[in-house]
């Protein structure tokens, strides 16, 4: 069951959403969620949910260990939690690319095994990770109750897809919570906005990235370079809608619940340099891998050779937490390149470099990242690069990439403006103008009130008739 | 403030529960769409194993989508919505990223040679001669065939036999008018001519005289050249040239497109739907009779019906306003010996059906299924006017359908097989029943197919 399949906006969430409105005590609502956590995940694959059990069972038994020892050993006990979490990680997610590496150099094995990705393992064990981590540091209070770390880890709005949200963060609200109308309407307007971009506006873009990027390397060689562009722009949206289109209604169905959940995104794409764009895309990621690798490992704090190692570190971890594959592992040293070259080289220069020439060179970046991110056939990822720069022998334009722009103009423009903030400072000026009259005020009123039903109507239209419509992100 | 809260949360909340009310009335849940001519999910089987692999989930998320009381009205509406994505007059739907095969070329004057499997050189082909153009490296094309357990629709006014659609692949639509994108493909189009046709001539050398006509789609035939470059698909004369190249000398391999192509500004080809027309068969018929030596007879002479108001495949596929505005007519030409036939279901049980049956009180997009009793796995027809004891077996799809109607004033007796759902073997059937001739009538899209190729070998297995 995804966000974005019938079932679950049409049955799931209202049953639940009902459900939990009618339980009265904040145990009962815990145990609401918990149930109905564990019914969602178990939707993929019962043997996933045996894993994520394991998972928490061995998290929470040693960082109640932890409680009992200081020190060596107690550090010695976070490691061996780590490790034992890492490895469930390695094993269902790195095994496979490891042996097809070792049958290519050697020979051995003679098969590969196909390892299924048990759902959001990445996500929920980067959760628990740093939920032992910050036990460890005395952050937060190893949790008595097993049941109650299982509802942190497998609250059904983010353990697929994120946010990775710290226990710190929502302790207090998994003990007490209130729900008041304020919030559930903000929750409303908050899940309404994300499954439309969903629903329509990235599955839609999709499709126009598909019409070039979609064939094998022979069929990438003939299409013209604005087709390239054209998808690797529809690609970008796709990507950045897709993922925050799936924070968002994780963020807004906390809200309906009482939960106030981290922050994923902050308009990335209106960046104007690459460390700019990583401190609002994945806020949730960036900030894990901030706190729990690269300042532990010595930051910017041991000099400069050190910084640019630990940098090194937690771009390779980045790519390839991202997958299981060589093309993840290139775009993760792509941003450590650009990041290096930025903090080192560039330095204070990029500062007085004018914003606009700032903006285009990143938005040039970050396209073509999402290009490396796109293909895991790095012979594939080369030719629709060398396409990209009419290096195929094909002419720039053609009546494919013609039709295609000409056939999705208004969508792309109405994507490319959802990525910006234009909508929210738009929404905050007519609240501001609704204020000088009573018919604005009323008028503003009814588009609050409208919006995210209207919203819903139209995101459940677009989803009939999607009965496969996976998230990107989905078994990352 | 508060208020306003209130009543949003009260408003959004509300409709939520209607549309999931909506969902729960499982008795207003449809089994098939007849937009998209095809039987819906059925809720999946329980068991412990799709339990523990999530597939019996996944049946069940697929199965409350596919058959969501709403779902056709949704679809409509998210059609509506994505008119306003830009201007759409012109589009690529379904893909379109796709490239065919390199087509080999063929020489057809003495000594010509093919670099077909083997290197050997082709037998003489009936056709026309051809370009010796070359298209961009492959990929595989669509699959065009259905599976066999595709749905069924009523056949119009009468309770009409079982019908199966056919899945379009990426479709170029251009103003009221759709083509179906062709790549062609290599190991397909190889196997088609020399383990399908070539087979068929070896098992029944004695037998049959074995005819293959691979009728081109309307994107071949209408699309000028520079257009059929623009979108990237192949040539579907020289696809069609190169496979009948690789038949035994022994086959009549009719190439039509040359015959289609100079009537292009004709009602040859449907506007909305991947098929022919009966006009289009016509001419095809015509080329088939100068190849068997026959006189065909004038359409004049068949008494010509009209069934308006057809929305086809592609409508299904692309819900274009431009082509629901602009519906097809279908005109259908009733044979002059006889309009009774016979047809077969999969479970062997015989009716009685028309050759051309009456489908003016059909759904939109079944006015199609009045020719030849669709595609049904066997038919036959006595034509009584006739009295030689001729016997002619077509192998086809539903491009066959409206072409087998004018064999009917040739034979005695025509069958016709759809290869798809046939199961028995065809010397089998030409022993049986004493053919003559037999005749492949395929589209070219199920000689690009490998599937489709793949599942012709059946017909010539040894018993």
């Amino acid at each position: 069951m995804v966000f974005s399949s019938l079932l679950f906006v049409l049955l799931f969430l209202p049953a639940v959403m009902l459900i939990y409105s009618l339980c009265r005590s904040v145990k009962a609502k815990n145990i609401c969620l918990l149930t109905a956590s564990l019914l969602f995940y178990s939707w993929a694959s019962l043997r996933f949910t045996a894993i994520l059990l394991f998972d928490v069972a061995v998290c929470w038994f040693l960082t109640r260990m932890m409680e009992f020892y200081q020190g060596r050993s107690r550090k010695a006990v976070l490691a061996l939690c780590v490790a034992v979490l890492l490895a469930a990680l390695c094993a269902f997610k790195y095994t496979g690319f490891l042996l097809d590496n070792l049958q290519r150099l050697t020979g051995f094995p003679k098969a590969v095994p196909d390892i299924v990705l048990p759902l959001g393992i990445s996500f929920y064990t980067f959760q628990l990770i740093s939920y032992a981590a910050d036990v460890y540091r005395g952050k937060v209070r190893a949790e008595r109750r097993f049941w109650m770390l299982l509802l942190y880890t497998s609250l059904f709005f983010q353990c697929v897809a994120g946010p990775i949200v710290r226990y710190g963060d929502v302790a207090a609200e998994l003990r007490e919570r209130t729900v008041t109308p304020a919030q559930t309407s903000r929750g409303v307007s908050r899940f309404a906005v994300g499954l439309a971009k969903k629903a329509i506006l990235a599955n839609s873009c999709a499709a126009v990235a598909d019409a070039f990027f979609a064939g094998d390397a022979a069929a990438l060689a003939a299409q013209p370079a604005m087709g390239l562009w054209l998808s690797a722009f529809a690609y970008a949206l796709q990507i950045y809608l897709d993922f925050s289109a799936y924070s968002d209604m994780a963020i807004g169905m906390g809200l309906m619940c009482g939960f106030h959940l981290t922050e994923n995104f902050n308009y990335p794409y209106v960046s104007t340099s690459v460390t700019e764009f990583w401190r609002y895309w994945h806020i949730s990621l960036s900030r894990f891998f901030r706190d729990y690798v690269y300042i532990p490992l010595g930051g910017n704090r041991r000099g400069k050779g050190r910084q640019i190692l630990n940098l090194l570190a937690v771009w390779l971890l980045t790519g390839l937490w991202h997958g299981a594959s060589w093309n993840y592992i290139l775009w993760g040293l792509y941003f450590f390149v650009l990041l290096v070259v930025e903090k080192m080289v560039l330095g204070r220069f990029l500062e007085k470099i004018p914003g606009l020439v700032r903006y285009v060179f990143v938005a040039f970046a970050i396209l073509i990242c999402w290009v490396i991110f796109r293909f895991e056939d790095l012979g594939a990822l080369w030719t629709v690069l060398k396409g990209m720069f009419c290096q195929n022998g094909n002419a720039f334009a053609g009546l494919t990439a013609d039709l295609a722009l000409r056939g999705n103009w208004a969508l792309l423009l109405v994507s490319a403006a959802a990525c910006t903030p234009v909508w929210t400072n738009l929404r905050q000026a007519l609240r501001d103008k609704a204020r000088g009259s009573a018919l604005a005020r009323t008028a503003y009123a009814v588009f609050d009130v409208a919006h995210p039903a209207l919203l819903l109507v139209i995101s459940a239209m677009a989803l009939a008739g999607n009965s496969y419509n996976p998230f990107i992100y989905w078994t990352f | 403030m508060k208020n306003v809260n209130r009543i949003k949360n009260a408003v959004f909340f509300t409709v939520l529960g209607v549309l999931a009310a909506v969902g729960l009335l499982w008795f207003a849940r449809p089994e098939a769409s007849e937009i998209e001519k095809r039987r819906l999910t059925t809720f999946p089987q329980f068991t412990a194993a799709g339990l523990l692999d999530g597939s019996f989930a996944g049946g069940v998320d697929k199965w409350y989508a596919d058959t969501y009381p709403l779902r056709e009205a949704f679809i409509t509406g998210a059609n509506r919505l994505k008119a306003l994505y830009g201007d759409r007059s012109v589009q690529i739907v379904n893909g379109g990223a796709n490239r065919g095969d390199e087509i080999p070329t063929v020489s057809t004057g003495p000594g010509g040679e093919t670099d077909g499997p083997g290197g050997e050189s082709g037998g003489e082909s009936a056709g026309s001669s051809l370009p010796q153009e070359s298209e961009p490296p492959v990929k595989t094309g669509p699959v065009e065939t259905e599976p066999p357990d595709a749905p069924t629709e009523s056949g119009g006014r009468d309770e009409g036999p079982a019908q199966e659609g056919e899945i379009n692949g990426p479709i170029f639509l251009a103003g009221d008018t759709a083509y179906g994108m062709y790549y062609f493909n290599r190991d397909a189009a190889e196997r088609y001519a020399t383990q399908v046709v070539n087979r068929a001539c070896e098992l029944l050398r004695d037998e049959a005289q074995v005819y293959s006509l691979i009728v081109p789609t309307s994107s071949g035939v209408i699309l000028n050249k520079a257009t059929q470059e623009s979108i990237g698909v192949n040539d579907q004369d020289s696809a069609i040239e190169y496979a009948n190249s690789l038949m035994d000398p022994s086959v009549r391999a009719l190439n039509v497109f040359g015959t289609l192509n100079a009537h292009d500004g004709e009602y040859i080809y449907f506007r909305t739907d991947h098929h022919w027309t009966a006009l289009g068969a016509y001419y095809a018929y015509t080329d088939f009779c100068g190849a068997k030596g026959a006189a065909p007879h004038a359409l004049e002479d068949f008494e010509k019906r009209e069934y308006p108001g057809f929305l086809g495949s592609f409508y299904s596929s692309t819900m274009a306003k431009a082509l629901e505005n602009n519906p097809d007519t279908v005109d259908a030409y009733v044979p002059m010996g006889t309009n009774s036939m016979v047809y077969a279901d999969k479970t062997g049980k015989e009716t009685a059906w028309f050759i051309i049956s009456d489908v003016s009180g059909a759904f939109s997009g079944g006015k199609y299924y009045c020719f030849s009793g669709s595609d049904q796995p066997y038919s036959y027809a006595h034509n009584p006017q006739i009295t030689d004891g001729s016997a002619c077996c077509v192998v086809k799809d539903s491009f066959g359908n409206a072409f087998i109607p004018f064999l009917i004033d040739h034979y005695e007796y025509v069958y016709w097989i759809d290869f798809r759902y046939y199961g028995g073997t065809l010397p089998a059937l030409v022993r049986d029943k004493g053919v003559d001739d037999v005749l492949f009538c395929l589209n070219i899209e199920n000689i690009s197919s490998d599937r489709a190729t793949t599942l012709m070998l059946r017909l010539l297995e040894e018993e």
